[in-house]
């Protein structure tokens, strides 16, 4: 798994860098670095046919859009993550505790009724079995 | 007291046949009793059989939820091994920019996509024109990008702007202020260094004059103790390891470019995309900056891992 995306990372570094390189000699163009100029565009090619390549391995592999806004706006996408976190654990909890006392109130129910119904009572726990206390 | 089976049950009990040849019975017309009851309003007899074999006295009696069902009463993260993307993420502060992220991509990232068209969103909502492949530029294509020779104007020179780097001030606030000073209001503070500085002032000026008497008579009668300063690497301050690099035609350490240079690294190769034939100073700036390190690679001599 981490292969596929350690071979795109690398791809991808190298593009980078061969486009930095291509920046600093059109920044300051020399006649004499015409060919290195060339040489720059060809391997700008050459670098986008090995990151294309790399889109079969990769076929499988979604990206949420949120993450594409955080980057758009200069922030960090780990932020997204770190976020995606802490909202989960939150509805978790939150969820947690709705099922906590929905048993809570299930017993304290039964127990009621118990005294109230004792013969239908006993009819329901012998259809439902006796439930876990919560 | 109501019996519990009826509230769940049918609310009414059929009436008897005492009752119902009586007169009493459901509030009908007295024609319309004899007409049989339409099929929606009671189940068919096998079904009612069935669930009553099934629930007893009770209506609407489901089956339970599994046991082994997963729902939010279990800490999903645990289920799902997530304790260490979890402790990474939110046990330390996440710095918040771009260039946090990606610390060695060239220009100003930081800045959002709108300003310069170049975000994300608008690349997927409007892919560029282009065919499915590519192919390499041809001698009569690569003369379309015959350049001009001289510098770009300054305005067009997004590739060398790189966003300011934060200085470690901490050190320096250790150093200068033992002392923990009290919280004051602005206002107050503010007029109260004025005032210091003021008083201040000549007092120093008169400290400073003692102390090269001082210097002088020492220098006259002995040699001077060596001025405690701040210790600094073998090359001593920033400014003259810039100027030695400077000297050494060297330009990351002379704090140029930020990259790493020429003689740090490996010299640039032809065949490499960070070579070319290309004029001297161009080439110096063209060293190839080092591949980042990942947990497989091995570790560099003296240097364990971070």
């Amino acid at each position: 798994m981490a292969e596929k995306f350690d071979s795109l990372e690398e791809h991808l570094e190298k593009f980078v860098e061969n486009i930095r390189q291509l920046g600093i000699i059109v920044s300051d163009f020399q006649p004499s670095s015409q060919a290195g100029l060339n040489q720059k565009l060809n391997f700008m090619v050459t670098g986008l046919q090995d990151i294309d390549k790399c889109r079969q391995q990769l076929h499988d592999i979604s990206v949420p859009l949120e993450v594409f806004e955080y980057i758009d706006q200069g922030r960090n996408p780990q932020l997204y993550t770190k976020e995606c976190l802490e909202r989960a654990l939150a509805k978790n909890e939150q969820v947690k505790g709705k099922i906590d006392t929905m048993k809570k109130f299930k017993s304290l129910l039964i127990q009621e009724l118990t005294k109230v119904f004792p013969e239908d009572m006993a009819k329901y726990k012998a259809i439902r079995g006796e439930d876990p206390p919560p | 007291m109501e019996n519990f089976s009826a509230l769940f049950g049918g609310a009414e009990p059929p009436p008897t046949a005492a009752a119902a040849a009586l007169g009493f019975g459901p509030a009908k017309a007295p024609g319309a009793g004899a007409a049989p009851p339409p099929a929606a309003a009671a189940p068919p007899p096998g079904e009612d059989a069935a669930r009553k074999a099934a629930g007893g006295p009770f209506y609407l009696l489901r089956e339970l939820p599994g046991t082994t069902e997963l729902t939010g009463s279990t800490n999903l993260i645990t289920h799902y091994n997530l304790e260490h993307a979890y402790n990474k993420f939110c046990g330390k502060k996440v710095k918040e920019k771009l260039s946090n992220f990606l610390p060695d991509l060239p220009g100003m990232i930081d800045l959002p996509g709108s300003h310069d068209n170049s975000s994300l969103r608008s690349l997927i909502e409007k892919p560029p024109i282009c065919g499915s492949s590519f192919t390499p530029l041809t001698g009569t294509m690569l003369t379309g990008f015959r350049l001009h020779a001289g510098p770009l104007p300054e305005q067009c020179r997004l590739m060398h702007i790189q966003p300011p780097k934060k200085k470690n001030k901490h050190k320096h606030k250790q150093s200068r202020t033992q002392d923990p000073v009290p919280p004051e209001t602005p206002s107050d503070s503010d007029h109260k260094k004025k005032k210091k500085k003021k008083e201040e002032d000549p007092e120093r000026k008169r400290k400073k004059k003692e102390k090269k008497k001082k210097k002088v008579g020492e220098e006259s009668w002995g040699p001077a103790q060596p001025v405690p300063t701040r210790e600094r690497g073998p090359g001593g301050s920033r400014a003259q390891s810039q100027r030695a690099a400077v000297s050494r035609g060297c330009c990351c350490h002379a704090g140029l470019t930020g990259r790493v240079c020429a003689s740090s690294t490996e010299p640039a190769q032809p065949g490499a995309p960070g070579g070319g034939q290309l004029p001297g100073q161009q080439q110096q700036q063209f060293a190839v900056r080092p591949r980042r390190r990942r947990p497989g690679d091995p570790p560099a001599d003296g240097n364990g891992p971070d």
